[in-house]
């Protein structure tokens, strides 16, 4: 009698509430794409500067009617596409140094805001604005597209931050008229401080193509509506994208695949139809990491 | 459902792109083999003409020399991701070769574009030529090392 009361008193001190359980996972999970995020920062710090590279070498070549050479830019471009047409945009949401960088920044900032200047919440631009300002980079694809298109993207190279970032990421030092440069990139990287994936969702030209490519939806995530508590908001509000999934896949293309969603959900009503097979999300993640770190280092990151 | 039919709009754009670079492709081949039979006419000429030029200079008694002394020269420049060695080959006063010995720190990819580079130099007997676009750094290196390695040749 004494021992079975015994035995039951100890199961009981060491359950953990489902609540508890979930935080823990989700602190696994979140390290888990620190480090991939990392992994990927020092092995191929310049697969996304690679590929859009490409893309203007594409239309530069349509400019002077040259015959398209499969040179390693073009071979990075297709790969990224032909990965996120696959896989979506894993490589935004884990394998993009820049968007690491942002990532940190934003990390940074938080902390500050939430121990140094006591806010219970971390800034974060209202959502209305942000769907009018996730048009912007579709604008900035085009017309860098058009520039190149019509011979003069040159006149505009000294504004390229990525070009800056880059140099910078390799320890060498600012190249000759990047001055416009410099000064976007800090105020890029003052963005990134404010709004999480400031660049990715506003600017980003790469961002843009990936958003307008066709997806397959088996690994792209999704929500059970009919489970979701009426007025909850937690998983928009965990969204660096500003995301609220819907059935009919509205601005899906803007999702770039972190998770944050899914870890954050009470009802764990997030998961993609890879998840539903296979049961754990961790799978797909580490599959997608070592498919794309081999298949990219083949590419020629 | 909805999503499907998304997914599938989409992909019937994404494929009638890559239609229309396709014929784009088979345009442009069509074009570069039309100019290249053209150049390899106006070079059949030219030679010609240089055939002629050194033999009324011979009868002159002109002697025909190249720019550089021979010899084998080598350079260095400052690429992309770190120093670029080059090896020239100078015979009869002209450059017959460049080739990279070491470029350990450069991109493969900005690399290999700057490399095409080479064949202009080549024909220019000389560094002065543009860039190539998206390799600029490691162009800048490779036209810096060819120019280390001519400075010692003349």
């Amino acid at each position: 009698m004494l021992l079975e009361r015994r035995c039951k008193e100890l199961r009981e001190s060491k359950a953990l509430t489902k609540a508890q359980l979930r935080k823990r996972r989700e602190r696994t999970e979140q390290a888990l794409r620190f480090l991939i995020q990392l992994l990927f920062f020092l092995t191929m710090p310049g697969a996304f500067v690679a590929g859009f590279t490409g893309v203007k070498y594409l239309f530069n070549s349509l400019n002077q009617g040259a015959v398209l050479e499969m040179n390693g830019f073009l071979k990075s471009l297709i790969f990224l596409l032909e990965f996120t047409l696959l896989f979506g945009r894993f490589f935004c949401g884990y394998a993009c140094a820049f968007g690491t960088a942002g990532d940190f920044i934003h990390g940074v900032s938080a902390f500050v805001q939430k121990k140094i200047f006591k806010r219970k919440k971390v800034f974060r631009i209202p959502d209305k604005v942000v769907l009018v300002l996730q048009k912007l980079k579709y604008l900035n694809l085009i017309v860098i597209i058009g520039l190149c298109t019509f011979g003069v993207y040159s006149s505009v190279k000294g504004t390229s931050v990525w070009d800056v970032f880059s140099r910078l990421v390799r320890g060498q030092g600012i190249p000759d008229g990047y001055t416009a440069g410099v000064i976007l990139l800090l105020l890029v990287a003052l963005g990134m401080a404010l709004e999480e994936r400031f660049f990715c969702q506003f600017l980003c030209p790469m961002g843009a193509l990936f958003a307008l490519l066709p997806v397959f939806p088996f690994t792209s995530l999704k929500r059970k509506e009919e489970n979701c508590a009426k007025n909850c908001k937690i998983c928009l509000s965990s969204c660096p994208a500003h995301l609220k999934l819907a059935a009919d896949g509205k601005r899906i293309g803007e999702c770039i695949s972190c998770g944050k969603c899914q870890r954050a959900c009470p009802k764990g009503n997030i998961s993609s139809s890879f998840g539903k097979i296979y049961r754990k999300e961790i799978i797909g993640i580490l599959l997608k990491t070592v498919i794309f770190f081999v298949l990219g280092t083949l590419s020629g990151f | 459902m909805k999503r499907t039919i998304n997914f599938f709009m989409r992909l019937v754009c994404f494929c009638c792109i890559i239609a229309f670079l396709n014929s784009y492709q088979v345009q442009a081949k069509n074009k570069a083999v039309l100019e290249a039979e053209n150049r390899a006419e106006i070079e059949a000429v030219e030679s010609h003409n240089r055939e002629i030029q050194a033999r009324i200079s011979a009868d002159q008694g002109i002697e025909q020399n190249g720019f550089y002394k021979d010899g084998i020269y080598q350079g260095t420049g400052q690429g992309y991701g770190g120093s670029i060695e080059t090896e020239l080959t100078v015979e009869n006063g002209f450059v017959t070769a460049i080739k990279v010995i070491s470029s350990k720190d450069e991109d493969p990819v900005y690399m290999d574009q700057a490399s095409r580079l080479i064949g202009k130099m080549l024909d220019a007997q000389s560094n002065d030529v543009d860039t190539v676009s998206g390799a600029t750094f490691s162009s800048i290196g490779l036209i810096e090392s060819v120019g280390d390695a001519l400075g010692k040749a003349v």
